[in-house]
């Protein structure tokens, strides 16, 4: 599979979350996988302002050129997509949050009713499957976990696609590495 | 009372989030001797100073729209910078405003749950939160009278009251989900292909009609 990690940890200081991905990534890659790993705290995020262009004026493009674009082209051509994020104050970091706000691009303006909900029209024909891992850090708990699922299975919904996974870095990396290898 | 106001959509004055906090606050500022102050969070540099006035208000009232899913990013730095707080809010009282253009109310409750927990880890008390789907946008006529009439009388009353009226609460987000009469209609509509007409005339207006269903990606 061709796998995208976006790393959301905000912080340098906290390596052991980095090394965690990291780890991932060649356990993932001893089995034969193809895993890029996007460390968003490096990389140039702009805000989304809303302006609607990536809809009307340049359809699945955003205007501003920013990192991003990398992120949502890695995105569309991928398997799977594992967002990555301690949590803080209870949910995904504003930098990962950041990087998700613009993939607006990737659905079309238009609406339609899916699962009887209304929902955007999928702009490309297939999506990958997502993960995501968490690290509770030293205030997160199980609520925040279920509140960050229950948003990221939404998320899942208007893409089309699926949540295969939430977990978190207390799980041994090799653990998570076989669970990705049984999807 | 004074109410501190936060309006987290990324378009500041121009947004749909302003119109419906326009309504809620001009009958907010019915009640004797009320008043308010609007903090705009995106485009502040300094998060910190936005949080320490969130903790020395009595009263706050959070309004953004939804985006994926959830807060729009900026928000979240916002709370983010609410760290050094936790625990330590217990005089102040939080309220919350979320809108959406999809019209169901469902999208918006996993982030009100959320709402309600960081008002909870955050020591404060939790006077709730207005969930409104089906906003249209301020550049296509704005708000409806009717709906405009709404938020002003929930501001009156929270202006009176210090809480929300459930019931007029209630009536800005009646059912979570569309009946199934309405369903099919949207169905047909779209089949019909009138549910795209709408986006199209804004694609014509914008130069992108042509290029409607581009992948740049593939």
């Amino acid at each position: 599979m061709k796998i995208l990690i976006l790393n959301g940890n905000p912080d340098e200081g906290n390596v052991h979350f980095d090394k965690y991905l990291e780890e991932l990534q060649s356990s993932l890659g001893e089995t034969g996988h193809d895993v890029e790993i996007f460390l968003l705290r490096e990389m140039d995020i702009q805000y989304c302002d809303g302006c609607h262009g990536c809809w009307l004026r340049t359809p699945g493009e955003c205007l501003v050129s920013d990192h991003t674009q990398l992120i949502r082209k890695s995105f569309v051509n991928s398997d799977l997509v594992i967002s990555a994020s301690p949590i803080r104050m209870g949910f995904i970091s504003s930098l990962l949050k950041k990087g998700k706000d613009k993939f607006i691009p990737l659905v079309l303006p238009f609406v339609r009713v899916e699962n009887g909900e209304i929902h955007h029209k999928p702009r490309y024909d297939k999506y990958p499957l997502l993960g995501f891992i968490l690290d509770k850090g030293l205030d997160g708990d199980n609520e925040d976990v279920e509140i960050i699922s229950q948003i990221a299975e939404r998320n899942a919904m208007q893409l089309g696609t699926h949540l295969s996974f939430v977990s978190l870095t207390s799980k041994e990396e090799g653990e998570l590495a076989d669970e990705i290898n049984g999807l | 009372m004074k109410l501190m106001v936060y309006n987290g959509s990324p378009r500041k004055e121009s947004s749909n989030t302003k119109m419906l906090l326009d309504s809620f606050l001009k009958g907010f500022m019915r009640g004797r001797g009320n008043s308010y102050q609007i903090l705009y969070i995106a485009g502040e540099n300094r998060m910190s100073h936005l949080a320490e006035i969130l903790a020395g208000s009595e009263t706050a009232l959070i309004a953004f729209p939804l985006y994926i899913d959830c807060m729009p990013a900026v928000t979240m730095s916002f709370f983010e910078s609410l760290e050094p707080y936790i625990g330590f809010m217990k005089n102040t009282r939080l309220c919350f405003l979320v809108q959406s253009g999809f019209p169901e109310p469902l999208h918006s409750r996993p982030v009100e749950r959320y709402l309600e927990k960081l008002t909870k880890r955050l020591g404060a008390q939790y006077i709730g939160a207005i969930i409104r789907g089906g906003v249209r946008s301020a550049s296509r006529g704005g708000c409806s009278r009717k709906l405009s009439v709404r938020f002003e009388l929930l501001g009156e009353s929270f202006g009176k009251t210090g809480t929300f009226d459930s019931e007029l609460v209630k009536g800005l987000a009646p059912r979570d989900r569309l009946s199934s009469p309405v369903l099919q209609t949207v169905n047909l509509l779209d089949k019909i292909g009138f549910l795209d007409r709408m986006w199209e005339k804004s694609l014509k207006e914008n130069g992108g009609f042509s290029k409607r269903y581009d992948r740049p990606y593939l």
